[in-house]
């Protein structure tokens, strides 16, 4: 274990890989501040430059940038009142009235510093759980893993807000497409049509890009925005006394730190819902409830902390048992297996440097990260101001560029544009794009262990055990809204009668 | 004002999962049935669910609407806008196929910002920064020679 910690921490200060973190903790932090690109987005984008690179550098590259893309989020938040990342949007509700009052600098000292931390203790958590649940892992079969995989699946339609049946509608589309082309098994050509460019399969490069990069600017554009963001409030004073806040507080920075941890390790929880738990319970443990929402530096601690911390937790299950906490990490689970590496137990084993090397890479990044915003934030927040008029061509440019070079198919295009328009189709009523993502890249996977545990196990293969039980989890997990609102119904009736 | 209404997606899923159901009961092999037929059966039912529970809303909202601003299943202005963007989202892909990518991106660059309404300068300025930049990070960069198209010789 000691000397895969050196290795790591070797492979991560190799010049190549710091200059390539830096770059992408630069790119990172411009697209945490630009609203309707999120990180995802930019994964997507990014894709195609890992093919052919090695598995650190490529893995340093997209690891890197996601773990900074939510520091940044919360400057413009602050300074614009509008969220860079949708999960930044929390911290708009004390930050804003903060940058308002003129404490726009102590605002951003506190939301940096808090996110720089909330990115590195977790990290520290992750590498201390990795020899506790190294025993679990290798206890984990093929029915044990399709109970997981499932479970992975249809714990992110709870992301769908209020309509989980389109949740679940969206990831078995995904799980549908990932089918696409010759079956390994049996040799059968399904939903291929006779296209010779279907044979192989649907690449997740066009797909993520379309359903990602293109149907957001599709929205944007739709939508009628001509600036993302119009005004800026760039009074920067008083740094340093965010930063003691964070201090003064550390005990809700503490909570909300392991708060979002534990969200990040849930596949399919997102950060919308670990930054609001978090600021709902620094609302409740605070001496001033009445503050919040009038510029509160506490209500900018708490979610901050919480929106960085949840992403060694997901990425250590990503790694772990090869199942994406969010449409990010599943992003991720395809820039694993271009640069050869299978996540899941079998990695935690074979590939354990590379591990410890990633999550070492997210507290490093945090590290730089908040070095640059706090030098920095007035003029980053600048970069939300771009307009579409050059945003749109630009993304399309690159998202083309980047479909042919790693795919070397003109097809691909058509894809993308199909995608594209499934994923604003979907985006407008309801459907969830980060589901199918996650549907998609889970697919093969399913299949196998499916496939496997019934040749093992017979049909029933779920109804061992540990898969009985994480099933039946997940099921009460999704009926859980409905199962309140029937018993509030069921007391209501009951008073009135 | 009109708001959308999800019935087409609703309506696209239902034929999805119905056409997965029956497309995945030709596979050969049950090994490549398996996965398929429950995902399209699972779209199909819950899609089926959508339907209906979104007609029986869209049915009690007519009867309760007065004033003509019922549920829109889309939005026609922004259909147009749509449109006007497919159209050149489309025109971008064809140029890319024909003439290749370095003549495509200057020319999309330029003439999608100057439809935009800006200046001829901003416009020339932002085609050769693309340009500059794809063939930068593609070629040397990355050392990827991007599509030629089809006239110049498609690699």
């Amino acid at each position: 274990m000691l000397e895969a910690y050196g290795t790591a921490i070797a492979t991560l200060f190799q010049p190549i890989n710091l200059l390539i973190m830096l770059v992408a903790v630069c790119v990172g932090l411009i697209v945490g501040i630009i609203p309707g690109i999120g990180g995802g987005t930019m994964v997507a984008l990014l894709l195609p430059f890992v093919f052919g690179r090695s598995a650190d550098t490529a893995l340093i590259l997209l690891v890197s940038l996601h773990a900074v893309v939510f520091t940044s989020g919360g400057i413009t938040s602050i300074l614009l009142n509008m969220p860079g990342e949708s999960s930044s949007a929390a911290t708009m509700l004390d930050g804003f009235p903060m940058a308002q009052k003129g404490e726009a600098g102590r605002a951003i000292g506190a939301a940096v510093t808090s996110s720089m931390f909330g990115g590195i203790v977790p990290v520290i958590f992750a590498l201390a759980m990795i020899p506790l649940i190294m025993p679990m892992l290798l206890a984990f079969g093929q029915p044990e893993m399709a109970a997981l995989v499932l479970a992975g699946i249809l714990f992110m339609s709870i992301l769908t807000r209020g309509a989980v049946g389109k949740g679940i509608i969206s990831g078995m589309v995904g799980l549908l497409i990932s089918v696409i082309g010759y079956h390994a098994v049996t040799g059968v050509q399904r939903f291929s049509f006779g296209i010779p460019p279907l044979h192989d399969g649907i690449s997740i490069i066009p797909l993520a890009l379309g359903l990602f990069g293109i149907s957001e600017m599709f929205d944007l554009v739709v939508t009628g925005q001509t600036k993302i963001a119009q005004t800026l409030n760039s009074k920067y004073t008083g740094v340093w006394e965010g930063v003691k806040d964070v201090w003064r507080h550390k005990w809700l920075w503490l909570r909300s730190t392991i708060i979002g941890y534990i969200v990040g390790i849930i596949p399919g929880i997102g950060g919308q819902v670990a930054t609001w738990v978090c600021y709902g319970q620094a609302k409740q443990t605070s001496k001033h409830p009445e503050k919040f929402g009038t510029g509160a530096v506490e209500g900018v601690i708490a979610p901050e902390a919480a929106d960085n911390a949840k992403e060694a937790g997901s990425l250590l299950t990503t790694m772990a048992f090869g199942i994406p906490g969010g449409a990010v990490m599943a992003l991720m689970l395809s820039a694993f297996a271009m640069v050869g590496v299978t996540p899941g137990p079998k990695m935690m084993v074979d590939n354990l440097p590379l591990a410890l090397t990633l999550l070492l890479g997210i507290a490093l990044a945090n590290i730089i990260g908040a070095v640059i915003c706090l030098l920095s934030a007035p003029s980053m927040a600048r970069l939300a101001t771009v307009r579409m008029e050059y945003l749109f061509p630009a993304i399309l440019i690159v998202s083309l560029a980047g479909i042919y070079a790693a795919t070397l198919s003109p097809f691909n295009f058509a894809v993308a544009l199909a995608f594209g328009l499934l994923g604003l189709a979907m985006k407008r009523y309801g459907y969830s794009r980060p589901a199918l993502i996650l549907g998609f890249a889970l697919g093969a996977l399913f299949e196998n262990y499916t496939l496997l545990s019934i040749k093992l196990y017979g049909p029933f293969f779920l109804f061992r055990p540990i898969p009985l039980a994480i099933l039946a989890i997940t099921l009460l997990v999704l009926a859980y809204p409905y199962l309140t609102r029937a018993i509030a119904r069921f007391k209501q009736r009951r008073a009135a009668s | 004002m009109k708001t959308p209404n999800s019935l087409i997606a609703d309506v696209f899923f239902l034929l999805l999962g119905l056409f997965g159901i029956i497309s995945s009961l030709t596979f050969r092999f049950w090994e490549s049935m398996v996965l398929p037929l429950a995902a399209s059966t699972v779209i199909f039912v819950l899609a089926l669910a959508e339907v209906v529970k979104n007609l029986r809303r869209r049915r009690s909202v007519a009867a309760a609407d007065t004033d003509g601003t019922s549920e829109a299943l889309v939005d026609r202005t922004e259909l147009k806008k749509l449109a006007v963007l497919f159209t050149w989202t489309v025109g971008f892909f064809l140029a890319t196929y024909v003439f290749g990518y370095y003549i495509a991106i200057p020319l999309f660059a330029f003439a999608y910002v100057k439809w935009t309404g800006k200046g001829w300068l901003a416009a020339l300025i932002f085609a050769v920064v693309s340009l500059a930049f794809v063939y930068g990070v593609f070629e040397l960069g990355l050392k990827t020679p991007l599509f030629k198209g089809i006239i110049f010789g498609a690699r």
